[in-house]
């Protein structure tokens, strides 16, 4: 087994900043707009990853069940408890069954299907750590899920990072269909006013659950962006005929390499106009009078404090004409103007 | 909009007498905001109150926001590939030696 270690794994902070350019940039905007009407907003990334559960090995002709750290999976009194909410999670057994609540069955599947990797953890090998299956794997199984690992932790930095959480987001892996309130009542958190955005139709009408278009095509600036970024850190001349047979290999819709009649290998990244649809929000009681994204807010701003009473001092600089001749003012209206849109 | 404007133009100046000097209703200020906005106002302002007085709705206290990562927190199918290749080529240097048949595909 191998030991768990502090130090960020080498080559880690490249894939970081790739990830930094893939991010959506929705995330962003859903995280603003949320913020100015909800006083906290924590966040869990929850992805289905089979592989990081029901491992194919490539080494080996088997499916090996990955048990990590019994704390870490779902237990089943948690899980049993919860009324079937995402009847799809086990359509087929309701349907011969015609059970209303969620079976035994798909109690066991929920149980082994999803594992929470918690927010202190640090490093893919910390992860691996903490295997506990009945089946050893080999060097090169272990290998290959450290990637893994590594991959998902550094989008969860990013994440953290671009969406200025305090402290990483803790990471819900599974196997099968997501359950939002189910997950959210393991975390110890409140199923009621937690929601999920998600890009799977099949997710669709289900309680708190956000439906979201795919984030498979960014705009030309971006694209740019992240092009030249790897043309500098992984230029296309310098992929082995390994790495540059397997992006080749992919389906076309997401192939990301492609070979010219020369031979030539580019990158390939799906374009899409500027205007993206927005990220959909639930319905919360809202309120702007003090709008915190301008930096006027603050009444302190104009030496009045707002326990005096009168009148607040965004509002006088915001109905000041002078400010319409100031570039920062201009770019705090454009915010507004951005803003008001996005949220009426 | 004559003294908001005689202020307006230094700030000093604007910082302590706008409490006396605006006299502040509702419909001057919709005014304003027509003159800025060029006559659209956002619907936003529509329950527009006098500075000082707090809404009587709150703010709710707080929302669980769990995010999908593939295709809708990062572009396409785990980068599509790309992360993979960088940690292939000797990004992550204790990892080089994969072979290709680990990667599920």
């Amino acid at each position: 087994m191998l030991n768990g270690t502090a130090a960020p794994p080498q080559g880690f902070q490249p894939l970081v900043e790739l990830y930094r350019r893939l991010l959506n940039p929705q995330l962003k905007l859903l995280m603003n707009q949320l913020r100015m009407s909800v006083e906290e907003v924590p966040v869990v990334l929850y992805t289905m990853r089979p592989q990081l559960l029901r491992y194919k090995s490539g080494c080996r002709p088997k499916q090996i069940n990955l048990r990590w750290k019994t704390e870490w999976h779902h237990s089943k009194d948690q899980v049993s408890t919860t009324t079937c909410h995402s009847r799809r999670i086990c359509a087929q057994l309701l349907r011969r069954t015609a059970h209303k609540v969620i079976c035994s069955r798909c109690a066991d599947m929920l149980c082994c299907s999803q594992v929470l990797i918690p927010a202190h953890i640090e490093t893919p090998r910390e992860i691996l750590a903490e295997y506990t299956g009945g089946e050893p794997l080999l060097q090169g199984e272990l290998q290959d899920l450290e990637m893994s690992f590594q991959r998902l932790l550094a989008i969860r930095q990013v994440v953290q990072e671009e969406l200025g959480l305090d402290a990483a987001p803790s990471t819900v892996v599974c196997a099968a269909m997501k359950d939002v309130q189910a997950t959210a009542q393991k975390l110890g958190m409140k199923p009621d006013v937690s929601y999920l955005w998600d890009d799977n139709e099949v997710l669709k009408g289900q309680p708190h659950v956000l439906c979201v278009p795919p984030y498979v095509a960014m705009d030309g600036e971006r694209k740019q962006q992240l092009l030249k970024f790897l043309q500098k850190e992984l230029p296309t001349e310098s992929l082995s005929e390994d790495v540059s047979d397997f992006m080749l290999g992919a389906k076309e819709a997401q192939r990301s390499l492609w070979r010219d009649d020369r031979g030539g290998l580019h990158y390939s990244i799906h374009e899409c106009g500027p205007d993206h649809s927005r990220f959909p929000i639930p319905e919360l009681p809202l309120h702007y009078d003090t709008p915190g994204f301008l930096g006027m807010c603050s009444a302190e701003s104009v030496g009045q404090s707002r326990s005096q009473g009168g009148f607040s001092g965004w509002l006088a600089e915001f109905w000041s004409a002078a400010w319409l001749k100031d570039s920062e003012f201009m770019e705090s209206r454009k915010a507004w103007k951005e803003t008001a849109t996005m949220v009426w | 909009m004559g003294d908001i404007e005689v202020h307006a133009n230094n700030f000093e100046e604007r910082r302590k007498p706008l409490d006396e000097v605006l006299v502040f209703t509702k419909e001057r200020g919709l005014d304003v905001l027509h003159a800025i906005f060029e006559g659209s106002v956002p619907s936003v302002f529509s329950s527009f109150k006098r500075p000082g007085s707090r809404p009587d709705t709150a703010c709710a206290a707080q929302l669980v926001c769990f995010l999908d990562i593939d295709k809708c927190s990062i572009y396409g199918q785990d980068g599509n590939d790309l992360a993979i290749a960088m940690q292939w080529m000797g990004k992550v240097s204790a990892l080089q030696a994969i072979s290709r048949l680990l990667l599920p595909r």
